[in-house]
C-alpha cells in the first residue's frame, strides 16, 4: 500500500539523529510536564514553543507534538500513586487507579495505563495515517446542532457515573455546570459570577479544579486515614505490571481508543470529553459495573487509552484542514508558522516529506515512551514507600508550583485550595466529586452548542430532528435511557442462572457494532 | 526566515541593544529627553505564548533589537488571564511610569467596556501603531453567493465570530448594515471553531484575518469576496474592497504600542522614531508583514489615539445594539 | 457540629444559592429574541438546585442519610491547619518569594501532619524542605522558564 510506503519512508527519516533527540526531548519533557499536577499538554506545548523552534524545520514540531502525547502518559503517573490529577485528561484515571494504588497495587494501575496509553496511541496513530482526510471531512458535519445532540448522548452515558445517592450526585452535576458559567459568556457577553474578580473573568481552569477537588482533597482524607501508612502491604509484586490485565481488559482498550479517536478530531471537545465518555462507557457495559471506582484495571484502561488516542486525533484537522481544535493544537499551529510552514489544506499536499516525516516521529516517540515509563514504573511506584509527613510537604510543594505555573497566577492557588476544601466537605456529606467535574466540562459546551444552534435556527427546535446526524444521536440518546429500565425489566423474568447472559447481550452487541 | 532569527526572536527575554541612544538618534527631529531610557523596558503581553499578540509583541522587541533602536533591552512578558485584563491593568496600573509598555489587542477595547477590567484605554498613552491587519469576507467555495451584492439575495444570513464583541461581529454588523440583509452572529470559542464552521456550511459567511484566510483560498475551499481596509490588500490583489463596491465599510484591526497614562511627551516622541523605524524596515516586512499578510501602516501618537478612541466607541455602539452592555 | 448538622446547613445553603442563580439568572436575560439569554442556563440550574436540595434537606431532617464522618476532630483540625498554612503561603509569597515561602509552607505541613520534635525528623524534613523547593525553583523557572515570583532575598 501507499501509505505503509509513505509511512515506513517517514520512520526512516524520523531516525535521523535530529529529529530523533527532538522527539525524545519533547517526549520526555511531556512525561515531566504531564506528571507535573495542574500543568497538562496546553500549557506544556505553550512554554516549550519558544525553545522547540529554535530546532528549526521538522524537529521543533517533533517536539512540541513529544510534549502533547508524551503528557498523555505521564498525567497518568501522578493521578494513579497520589490521587492528584497530573492534567486535565488524566482526571478520570483517578477514579480507578488511586483506589489500586491504595491497595498497594500502584504498579499493576501504572502498567496498565502504560499499556492502555501505548494501545490509544497506536490506534490513534494508524487512524490518523489511515484515515486522516476523510474523518476530517466528516468531523465539519458536526456544527451547533450535532454537538448539542452529541452532548446529550454523552450526559446520557455518563449519568452512570453518579454515585450512591443519584440526588445528591445530581446536584453535585448541577454545581459543576453552575462552575462552568463562571466567566465572561461567550454566546451573550456579560460577565457572570465573576464577583467583580479580573481573575474569574475567563472562567476557572478545569485542571484547577480538579486539582484541588481531587487532589487535595484525596491528602486532607489521607492524613486523617493513617499518619503513615502501612509500608508493609506493598511487596515487591505489587510495584511490577501483570500483562495479563491487558488482556482481561481488551474491549475497553479498544472502546477506549475508538472513543478518544472519534471524538478528539471533532473541534473544540477535546481529550478531557473523550476519557470521561470511554470511562462511562467502559463501565454501562461492564459485566461488573458495581467495581468501577474501587481499583479495577479496567478503569485505568478505558481513560488512558482514550485520552492517547484522542491526543492523536485531535491533531488531524490541525494538519489536514489547518484547523486547530484546540488550546494545544492552537499554539502547535502557532509553531507551523514560526518554522515557515502555511498550516491549511494544502500542507498535506505541499508538504508531504515533513507530514510523513512527523507521523514517523510519532511512531518512534510512542514506542520510546513505552520502554521509558515500563522501566521507571517500579521506580515511580515505590514513592509510597516514603513516609506522609514528608511525602505531603513535597507533594503540595509540587502542586503549589504546577498551580501557579499555568497562568502564571497565585489566584488559581487560591481556587484550587477553596476546591480542595470545598471537595472534603461534599466527600464527607457523600456528594461526589465525579459529576460535578462532569458538569463543569461538558456543561458549558451544552449551554453553548445549544444557544448557537438556537441563534442559527432562530429559536426553531425542530432541526434536532431535521439534522441526520443529530438525530441518529438523539435516537441512541433515548436508547441509552431507556435500555437499562428495559433491561432490568426483563431481568426480573429470568431465572437467575440466565442473569449473567442477559446482562452480556447488549454489552456484546454494542461491542461489534 | 533562519533559525538564528528565530532564536533570537524566541529566546525569551534579552534583546540586546548596543549603540544608538534613543535620544542621540532622534536629536535631529524630536526634543528627545536625553537620559531616556536609562534602564530596561518590560513589555507586557496580557495573553499567553504562542498566540497572535504574543507573536507580535516579540517581533516588534526582536526587530526593535536587531535594528539597535533603544540602548537597552525589552524583556517580553506574558502575563495572562482575565481577558487581557490581569496584563493590561498591570500596565494600566503604572501611572506614569516610561519603563512598561504593552500591545494593543481586541481585547483592550471590549474586556473594559465588559466590566471586567479596572483600566480602560483611558489609562494608557498611545505611542503609535506601525501596520493594520485587514479582514477578509469569505464564504464556502460551494456557496450560491459569488459576489458581496449576491448576499443581498439572501433572506437572512449567519456569521460565525469568536466571542460576541470581536472584530467579526462588528464587521457583519456593518455588513448587515450596509446591504441591508440580516446577518445573525453566532459566537464560538475561537478561529479554529469558526473556520469549522464556515467550511462545515454551518454558517454562511465569516471574516478572518488574511493569514488565516489565506491557505483556504489558496486551496479553493473558501472564495473571498471583499476586504475590509480602505485599499486593496497585497496578499488579495484581486478582492476588491467594500468601498470599491460601493459600501462604506473600513475597519481593520491596527497593531500599536501603548505605554501608561501619564508618560512624559519626550518619552512619546523617542516611541514614535522608534516604531516609525521599525515600520519601515525591512526586517520588520519580513517577520511580520509578509507572515500574516498585515498592511504596514504607521501611525503617530495623536492618529493612534484618535483610532483608539474611535475603535473603542465602535465597541461600544455595537455592545449597546445587541444588548451586551446598557 | 455533628456531621448530619452540617449535611442539613449544606443542603440549605444549596437551596438558598439555588434562590441565587434563579434570581440573577433573570437578571442576566432569560431569553434573547427567539434564543435563550445569559440567564437561562443559570436560572434553570438554579430551579433544579432548589428541587434537589429541598429533597436533601427533608431526607436528611427526617434522618434518612446514612452519613458516617470518617474524620476525627484531630484531623479536622489538621485540615484547618493545612488549608491555614497554605493561605499564608499565598500572602507572604509576594514577600518573601515563591521559593522561600515554599519552604516554610513544607515546614510547616510537616510539623502538622506530624507534630513531632525529635531531632532525626526535624533534619531531615528540614533537608527535604529546602531541597525540593529549591528543585521546584530549578524544575520551573529554569527548565520550564515559569516566572516564579521573587521575593526580597531575590529568591
Amino acid at each position: 500500500m501507499e501509505i505503509m510506503g509513505l509511512l515506513i519512508d517517514g520512520i526512516g527519516q524520523a531516525m535521523q539523529p535530529s529529529i530523533l533527540a527532538s522527539t525524545m526531548l519533547g517526549a520526555i519533557l511531556g512525561l515531566l510536564i504531564g506528571a507535573l499536577p495542574g500543568l497538562g499538554p496546553s500549557a506544556g506545548v505553550a512554554i516549550m514553543l519558544p525553545i522547540a523552534v529554535t530546532f528549526g524545520g521538522t524537529a521543533a514540531i517533533a517536539c512540541i507534538a513529544g510534549i502533547y502525547y508524551g503528557a498523555m502518559f505521564g498525567g497518568a503517573i501522578t493521578s494513579i500513586l497520589l490521587g492528584i490529577p497530573g492534567d486535565a485528561p488524566s482526571v478520570m484515571t483517578v477514579l480507578d487507579g488511586y483506589p489500586m494504588a491504595l491497595k498497594g497495587e500502584a504498579g499493576r494501575a501504572l502498567g496498565m495505563s502504560v499499556f492502555a496509553s501505548f494501545i490509544g496511541g497506536l490506534f490513534g496513530l494508524a487512524g490518523m495515517v489511515a484515515l486522516s482526510v476523510p474523518i476530517s471531512r466528516w468531523a465539519l458535519a458536526f456544527g451547533p446542532t450535532e454537538m448539542t445532540a452529541m452532548m446529550a448522548f454523552s450526559l446520557s452515558l455518563v449519568s452512570v457515573l453518579g454515585g450512591r445517592n443519584s440526588i445528591k450526585g445530581f446536584a453535585a452535576l448541577v454545581l459543576g455546570m453552575w462552575v462552568g458559567m463562571i466567566g465572561l459568556d461567550p454566546i451573550a457577553g456579560p460577565a457572570r459570577y465573576t464577583f467583580g474578580q479580573m481573575d474569574l473573568f475567563d472562567g476557572l481552569d478545569f485542571s484547577v479544579v480538579a486539582v484541588g477537588l481531587f487532589g487535595l482533597t484525596a491528602m486532607f482524607t489521607s492524613v486523617s486515614d493513617k499518619i503513615d501508612r502501612d509500608a508493609a502491604s506493598f511487596s515487591l509484586r505489587s510495584l511490577l505490571p501483570r500483562f495479563r490485565d491487558a488482556v482481561a481488559s481488551r474491549w475497553e482498550l479498544l472502546s477506549g481508543s475508538i472513543i478518544g479517536f472519534v471524538v478528539g478530531v471533532l473541534p473544540g471537545v477535546g481529550a478531557t470529553a473523550a476519557t470521561m465518555l470511554s470511562y462511562a462507557t467502559a463501565k454501562r457495559f461492564s459485566r461488573r459495573p458495581e467495581k468501577f471506582g474501587t481499583g479495577i484495571v479496567e478503569g485505568v484502561a478505558a481513560p488512558e487509552a482514550a485520552n492517547n488516542s484522542a491526543s492523536y486525533g485531535n491533531m488531524i484537522p490541525l494538519f489536514t484542514l489547518g484547523i486547530p481544535g484546540s488550546a494545544t493544537t492552537a499554539v502547535m499551529m502557532g509553531g507551523l508558522l514560526m518554522i515557515g510552514l502555511q498550516p491549511g489544506p494544502l500542507l498535506f499536499v505541499n508538504n508531504s516529506e515533513f507530514i510523513w516525516t512527523l507521523f514517523g516521529s510519532f511512531w518512534v516517540g510512542n514506542l520510546a515512551l513505552v520502554f521509558l515509563t515500563l522501566l521507571l514504573t517500579p521506580l515511580l511506584a515505590s514513592i509510597l514507600f516514603i513516609s506522609t509527613a514528608l511525602l505531603y510537604p513535597v507533594i503540595i510543594a509540587v502542586v503549589m508550583f504546577g498551580v501557579y505555573a499555568i497562568e502564571f497566577s497565585m489566584a488559581n492557588i487560591v481556587i484550587a485550595i477553596i476546591a480542595g476544601g470545598i471537595g472534603l466537605v461534599l466527600m464527607e456529606l457523600d456528594y461526589p466529586p465525579v459529576p460535578l467535574v462532569l458538569g463543569l466540562v461538558l456543561g458549558p459546551m451544552l449551554e453553548r452548542n445549544i444557544r448557537r444552534t438556537m441563534i442559527q435556527s432562530e429559536g426553531d427546535l425542530s432541526v434536532f430532528v431535521q439534522h441526520p446526524i443529530s438525530l441518529t444521536l438523539f435516537i441512541a440518546t433515548a436508547f441509552v435511557i431507556v435500555l437499562p429500565q428495559i433491561m432490568r425489566v426483563l431481568k426480573l423474568r429470568k431465572i437467575p442462572a440466565d442473569e449473567a447472559e442477559a446482562e452480556a447481550m447488549p454489552a456484546d452487541s454494542e461491542r461489534t457494532a | 526566515m533562519t533559525h538564528s532569527t528565530l532564536s533570537a526572536l524566541w529566546s525569551r527575554g534579552r534583546i540586546t541593544a548596543v549603540s544608538a541612544l534613543c535620544a542621540a538618534s532622534l536629536m535631529a527631529t524630536t526634543p528627545a529627553l536625553a537620559d531616556y531610557p536609562e534602564r530596561d523596558i518590560s513589555m507586557i503581553i496580557p495573553f499567553g505564548v504562542g498566540g497572535g499578540s504574543d507573536t507580535l509583541a516579540r517581533t516588534i522587541a526582536n526587530v526593535i533589537g536587531e535594528l539597535k533602536l533603544l540602548p537597552v533591552q525589552i524583556l517580553p512578558e506574558n502575563r495572562p488571564g482575565g481577558s487581557g485584563a490581569v496584563g493590561y491593568s498591570s500596565v494600566g496600573k503604572e501611572k506614569g511610569n516610561p519603563y512598561v509598555i504593552a500591545t494593543v489587542s481586541v481585547s483592550f477595547f471590549t474586556t473594559p467596556l465588559q466590566g471586567g477590567s479596572p483600566v480602560s484605554y483611558r489609562d494608557f498613552t498611545p505611542l503609535g501603531a506601525i501596520a493594520q491587519s485587514p479582514y477578509v469576507l469569505v464564504v464556502p467555495a460551494s456557496s450560491e453567493y459569488k459576489t458581496l451584492d449576491d448576499l443581498k439575495k439572501a433572506k437572512r444570513l449567519t456569521t460565525g465570530t469568536v466571542g460576541v464583541v470581536s472584530d467579526a461581529a462588528l464587521l457583519a454588523k456593518m455588513t448587515s448594515n450596509g446591504l441591508g440583509v440580516k446577518i445573525d452572529a453566532v459566537p464560538f470559542d475561537g478561529e479554529g471553531e469558526v473556520m469549522a464552521a464556515i467550511l462545515g456550511g454551518h454558517v454562511n459567511v465569516a471574516y478572518f484575518n488574511p493569514s488565516e484566510a489565506l491557505p483556504q483560498i489558496k486551496a479553493g475551499t473558501l472564495r473571498p469576496l471583499a476586504v475590509s481596509s480602505a485599499k486593496r490588500a497585497d496578499a488579495f490583489p484581486d478582492v476588491p474592497t467594500f468601498s470599491e463596491l460601493g459600501h462604506n465599510i473600513v475597519h481593520t484591526q491596527i497593531r500599536g504600542l501603548v505605554m501608561p497614562k501619564d508618560v512624559k511627551p519626550e518619552v512619546v516622541a523617542c516611541w514614535e522614531g522608534v516604531l516609525k523605524k521599525v515600520a519601515e524596515s525591512p526586517q520588520w516586512r519580513t517577520q511580520y508583514i509578509d507572515r500574516f499578510h498585515d498592511v504596514p501602516n504607521f501611525m503617530n501618537s495623536a492618529e493612534f489615539a484618535t483610532a483608539i478612541a474611535d475603535t473603542s466607541g465602535r465597541y461600544e455602539r455595537l455592545m449597546k445594539e445587541l444588548g451586551v452592555i446598557k | 457540629m455533628t456531621i448530619h448538622r452540617l449535611d442539613q446547613f449544606v443542603a440549605l445553603f444549596l437551596l438558598l444559592f439555588g434562590a441565587y442563580l434563579v434570581w440573577t439568572g433573570l437578571g442576566f436575560g432569560f431569553m434573547q429574541g427567539t434564543t435563550p439569554g445569559a440567564g437561562y442556563f443559570p436560572a434553570l440550574a438554579g430551579g433544579v438546585l432548589i428541587v434537589l436540595s429541598a429533597i436533601n434537606l427533608v431526607r436528611s431532617l427526617a434522618g434518612l442519610e446514612d452519613l458516617k464522618s470518617r474524620m476525627a476532630r484531630r484531623d479536622v483540625v489538621k485540615f484547618i491547619a493545612i488549608t491555614a498554612a497554605m493561605l499564608v503561603f499565598v500572602v507572604i509569597t509576594p514577600f518573601a518569594g515563591m521559593t522561600i515561602a515554599t519552604m516554610l509552607l513544607m515546614l510547616a505541613i510537616g510539623l502538622i501532619i506530624r507534630p513531632s520534635l525529635e531531632r532525626a525528623y526535624l533534619v531531615r524534613l528540614g533537608i527535604t524542605s529546602i531541597f525540593f523547593s529549591l528543585a521546584c525553583l530549578v524544575v520551573f523557572g529554569t527548565l520550564l522558564r515559569v516566572p516564579v515570583p521573587r521575593g526580597i532575598f531575590g529568591l
